[in-house]
């Protein structure tokens, strides 16, 4: 299956700004489940500095700055991406080992699971807490399998958080949320994130996008008129599980990953830093289509 | 030399607390052969004399403005550094060792600081555990594999040392952010040979300025390129910084530009330094902001104290910062218990120094430990913050105590548990005895030109003022020490004296705008108290020291006086708007506020308190002398706000003497200060605030026609706010009139107080600021122009005309009042074109 994905970011600012400094995160990379085809970033007005690397995390980094004076921004990001390989790494829940079992490996000091370790602590947006402790402990009854366990807490998620959005900003705490029960995506998945290492598991947070047409007699899915989150969990020997605590999905045809990150602010689709003292607006497009 | 025997200077200056080992006394009891000259020498002299000596240490560290920010001290006062007139003695024999620990130590921490940013191989081989780093706040993801294209080393390394009771050094604590320490051990130094320079010809003490030299070298080397002539700045967070004495010391003994955040700036992938005349291309920062606070970007988005895209022109090798970002997570205690190991697997050595026995409390065990035996150890968080502290668990209440148990079980990584250790004790010189004090000493190393690591021949010792603590910081009230390491006989002499000025080439000395700014609002707000409180000090005498019968013209003058000074200092409504009548009648309390109210702006209070805190953010720009005057000014002002005084006939006095430091300030600023672009906008802002005050004034008691008495009152005292009443009865020797004054204090270019002369200065400094375009007329220079064209221009009896039954001047109100607005477009223009780095940076809000 093929997609088209076009997200376009506008700025405007009150006054002319003479310079800004910014740092996006838009580009899908490649994974074990989709190939990108092709892909280009169009920002006007033409950046002075344009330069491109990958993080620690293995994203796509792009870093401009525009050093004239301009009162409008505007960032596109196309792509077009092929899912492949779906379900390279599924098991029945039931068949994946106990939640405990992978506690230990994770807490051991075996270098095979140095990249799944540094997803087990707290990180900022994704803190774990009292409160994320006690959401996930009925999910985690003793010896439960891993992926059965997680996927009772994204149902739980699913049912018991309402999708409000404007409710919460990127800077309301998890804990919030958890006691609020409102939220949109980056939040469900800042919760079960929270909630998983509060177990002494690992999960990271995941950005991406969502097929935003939604195919004849389907629902269109929530978040899927801008970016969209969700969240995985590692397992020794299969990997990386994906989870929609959104959509109660296990993400596959319809999701196309951009990248991940302990939290939300290692994968923060596009931040930027201006010298100016008046407001500025700002307004984000979302496009999937599919095209084969 | 006659020496006594030891067992009298033992008994009879110097106790040392029994069971503890002290710096002063050998295993056998007999005190150390190189302490007997300095202590011969204090009980010849007697207590007296070292109390002397004590006083004159502390005199000039407070006339040299030494000072240590505390925070949240509510008196808001800078406190003066202080130093123990007894140094810390080390023996050669001694300090070799501490040289080659040190030199490991950073080997080492240069080593860790690369993996974990580069292969993390010793998280891989299980050397470090993977939490302890990337777990911990100070380690910055974005910086991660920087190393791999630049190399980026440790420059700048300092250790906390403290002798444990084998008579060995340990270590305490590490620091690798932006260790601070070197300025004030250098001004130590300076300060005691000025004070005990006797002393000093019985001991062959190690000089400091050797390091000093190699640490500049050391700088010049890294900077990208191997520039010849880099530019180095020091970043500091500002003048509320706690070291920011140090920051401004080092930066005006090396040269080095002073700058906040907010005077850099990043564009084509290169770091600029704002300046007047333009943008300047930086090499070298040396960081005394803390790494997560360098760049709003990438790193904390709420800091207001970095450089927006400075990482990215870090990772493309354009800018070299010492120490690099993301050393901050190495100041972390936990790693004590795991760099032994590494050690070992890295180089094959022991640690010269012993760590203090640290229990992580992120592995089980060492946490159970730590737990069982909490009362034996100190507790510390792993994480430097401001709230940082360390927990002594047998002095804290058994409440205290299991909320400590509690926070460590939920975050069992944040802690680790320390042995406590009773080091070594020195004489400190308290309460006009030697008193055995614990101290710690802070060794400075920099990694030189050639990549080796070189330790200062000394350092900063810092002694606790109470017997008991196992803690010892300047936040807490230590007592810093001069740190002597003694050589052997010939060894300092063969030292290479260089005086490494590489390039004696005049470096460009463009001015930072933020400084620029600063001089010219410090120029502005010290005329603006000067003549406030000139024009206070005429109200308070005319009102307070004259006899309680007023004949109603004297009420009338009484009441244009209070409404200029309404004028003058901007305090709407005072003395003029709605409800003035009640304040004339009554107007003291408003006469209060207008002094002492510093909240209020305008208020005379306002005023000072600008003018100091702007000197204090460029305070690298000042003479000593000058910096001598500005301390006085501040303390002198503090104090008559604190002691609250409601009396206001005694006002005069304070005023005269402000008045005359004031003075001083100009006088000293134009005797040491090279008049180039600094002084420039210093005097601008002086010429400026001058000139509107004198229009102001003109306006407020000159404009109007009264009666003859009250007429003659009101020249009388606008003459003598201008401090020109005896000028005027030099030049005229007649009866005050209207026409007279204006001729000297409007017209006359060669009477310092006038118009004419501020505006011509004022040209004069707008027209040798930098311009770009030289041949064309600046916005500010036009109306420059225009004011000085008026006042040749001008036809004094037109001014002075008074229409049939007017009792208005108008003419000249309206001449007076265009120029004063031409002077305030001629001062934004100003503002604009050489400030403007002053537009707010704001976070765009990120996407979702």
């Amino acid at each position: 299956m093929k997609y088209k994905v076009i997200h376009t970011t506008k700025y405007e600012y009150g006054r002319e700004v003479d310079l800004c400094h910014n740092q996006l995160r838009l580009l899908p990379r490649n994974t074990f489940e989709q190939n990108i085809l092709q892909n280009k970033i169009t920002v006007i007005p033409t950046p002075n500095i344009y330069t491109k690397r990958v993080d620690f995390f293995g994203n796509n980094v792009h870093y401009f700055s525009i050093e004239q004076p301009h009162e409008e921004l505007l960032v596109t990001s196309q792509s077009e991406v092929e899912k492949t390989n779906m379900f390279s790494n599924s098991i029945p829940f039931q068949n994946s080992i106990s939640w405990e079992s992978v506690k230990d490996a994770i807490a051991s000091t075996n270098p095979a699971y140095f990249d799944a370790r540094m997803y087990a602590f707290s990180s900022h947006f994704a803190n774990v807490s009292i409160q994320s402790n006690e959401y996930a402990k009925p999910s985690f009854e003793r010896g439960r399998p891993i992926l059965d366990a997680v996927s009772h807490l994204t149902n739980r998620i699913y049912n018991e958080f309402k999708y409000v959005p404007g409710y919460t900003t990127i800077s309301t705490p998890v804990q919030t949320v958890i006691m609020e029960k409102k939220g949109v995506c980056q939040d469900f998945a800042h919760v079960a994130i929270s909630c998983i290492r509060s177990m002494g598991l690992a999960a990271r947070y995941v950005s991406g996008y969502l097929e935003t047409i939604p195919q004849p007699g389907k629902t269109k899915l929530k978040g899927a008129d801008a970016s969209h989150a969700w969240f995985s969990v590692y397992v020794p020997q299969s990997g990386w599980h994906d989870f929609d605590p959104t959509n109660n999905l296990i993400p596959g045809q319809r999701h196309i990953t951009i990248g991940w990150g302990r939290d939300f602010a290692d994968v923060t689709p596009l931040k930027g830093v201006v010298l100016s003292s008046s407001w500025h607006s700002l307004k984000v497009e979302v496009d999937v289509e599919r095209i084969g | 030399m006659p020496f006594r025997n030891h067992d009298t200077i033992q008994s009879g200056i110097y106790f040392p607390n029994p069971g503890t080992y002290d710096e002063v006394f050998a295993k056998d009891g007999a005190i150390k052969s190189f302490w007997l000259p300095i202590l011969n020498s204090i009980d010849k002299t007697g207590p007296e004399q070292l109390t002397k000596e004590a006083h004159e240490i502390q005199h000039i560290m407070r006339e040299n403005g030494v000072t240590y920010n505390v925070y949240n001290d509510p008196t808001g006062l800078n406190r003066t550094w202080q130093l123990d007139p007894i140094p810390f003695i080390f023996e050669q024999s001694d300090w070799a060792i501490i040289e080659k620990g040190i030199q490991q130590r950073a080997r080492l921490f240069d080593y860790i600081f690369n993996d974990i940013y580069g292969e993390n191989v010793l998280i891989k081989k299980g050397l470090l555990p993977t939490e302890l780093i990337f777990d911990h706040p100070g380690y910055l993801f974005p910086c991660h594999g920087i190393n791999k294209i630049h190399p980026q080393h440790l420059i700048l390394y300092a250790a906390d040392l403290a002798r444990g009771p084998d008579g060995r050094m340990w270590v305490i604590n590490d620091r690798l952010q932006a260790p601070s320490g070197l300025g004030y051990a250098l001004e130590n130094r300076s300060v005691m040979r000025r004070v005990v320079p006797d002393w000093f010809k019985n001991y062959n003490v190690s000089k400091l300025s050797y390091f000093f030299n190699i640490y500049r070298d050391a700088l010049q080397s890294i900077s990208p390129n191997q520039k010849p002539n880099p530019r180095i700045v020091v970043l500091t967070p500002g003048p509320h910084n706690e070291t920011y004495f140090e920051h401004a010391y080092l930066s005006t003994l090396s040269g080095y530009t002073l700058v906040q955040g907010d005077d850099l700036i990043v564009k084509e992938n290169h770091v600029w330094l704002k300046t007047i005349g333009g943008l300047e291309i930086v090499d070298v920062i040396i960081r005394r902001v803390d790494d997560s606070y360098c760049d709003p970007l990438e790193l904390r988005p709420d800091s207001r104290l970095g450089v927006p895209g400075l990482l990215e022109v870090v990772r493309n090798g354009n800018v070299t910062i010492a120490n690099p970002l993301g050393t901050g997570v190495l100041e972390n205690p936990a790693l004590m218990a795991f760099i032994p190991r590494i050690s070992r697997f890295l180089f094959g050595e022991e640690l010269i120094f012993p760590n203090v026995a640290t229990w992580w409390c992120g592995q089980k065990l060492e946490m159970e430990y730590v737990l069982n035996n909490i009362q034996d150890l100190i507790i510390k968080c792993i994480y430097r913050d401001e709230r940082y502290t360390s927990y002594i668990p047998s002095e804290m209440s058994p409440a205290e105590v299991s909320k400590l148990i509690i926070d460590i079980k939920e975050k069992p990584f944040y802690f680790v548990g320390q042995e406590k250790v009773s080091f070594s004790t020195a004489p400190s010189f308290f309460n006009q005895k030697l008193e055995p004090s614990n101290a710690v000493i802070r060794s400075f190393c920099v990694q030189s030109a050639d990549k080796e690591y070189k330790v200062m021949h000394g350092g900063l010792t810092r002694s606790s003022a109470s017997k008991r603590t196992f803690i010892v910081s300047n936040q807490s009230g230590g007592i810093s020490k001069d740190t002597w390491v003694l050589e052997f006989e010939n060894t300092n002499g063969s030292l290479p004296r260089t005086n490494t000025i590489l390039n004696t080439k005049k470096v460009s000395n463009s001015l930072p705008s933020r400084t620029a700014e600063n001089l010219y609002w410090v120029g502005r707000y010290s005329e603006r108290s000067k003549i406030t409180a000139r024009l206070l000090r005429l109200i308070i005498k005319n009102i307070y020291q004259k006899s309680k019968n007023i004949p109603s013209s004297d009420k009338l003058i009484r009441q244009n006086l209070l409404s200029a000074l309404t004028h003058l200092t901007m305090t709407y409504p005072g003395f003029v708007g709605d409800g003035s009548a009640a304040l004339l009648r009554k107007p003291e309390n408003e006469l209060l506020s207008v002094v002492l109210d510093g909240n209020r702006q305008g208020s005379l209070s306002h005023s000072i308190h600008c003018f100091i805190r702007g000197t204090q953010s460029i305070r690298d720009r000042w003479a000593i002398d000058t910096w001598r005057v500005i301390d006085e000014i501040e303390h002198n002002w503090t104090i008559f706000q604190s002691t609250n005084n409601k009396n206001i006939q005694k006002y005069p006095h304070t005023l005269d003497n402000l008045i005359s430091d004031l003075i001083a300030f100009m006088g000293f600023n134009s005797e040491t200060m090279t008049r180039e672009q600094g002084w420039l906008l210093l005097d601008a802002g002086r010429k400026l605030e001058a000139s509107l005050s004198i229009i102001s004034l003109m306006r407020s008691l000159l404009v109007c026609k009264y009666n003859d008495s009250v007429d003659f009152s009101m020249m009388e005292s606008f003459l003598n706010v201008n401090e020109n009443l005896n000028n005027y009865r030099y030049q005229y020797r007649s009866y005050l009139n209207v026409e007279n004054i204006l001729e000297m204090m409007l017209l006359d270019p060669i009477n310092p107080g006038s118009l004419a002369f501020h505006i011509s200065r004022l040209q004069k400094d707008i027209n040798n600021l930098p311009q770009s375009a030289p041949d064309k007329l600046k916005e500010e220079q036009k109306y420059i122009l225009d004011v000085f064209t008026r006042i040749r221009l001008s036809d004094l009896s037109h001014l002075c005309a008074l229409e049939e039954g007017s009792f208005v001047r108008e003419n000249l109100d309206d001449y007076l009042g265009e120029m004063a607005s031409l002077l305030t477009d001629c001062s934004n223009a100003l503002t604009k074109r050489y400030f403007s780095h002053t537009s707010y940076r704001s976070q765009m809000s990120v996407t979702n």
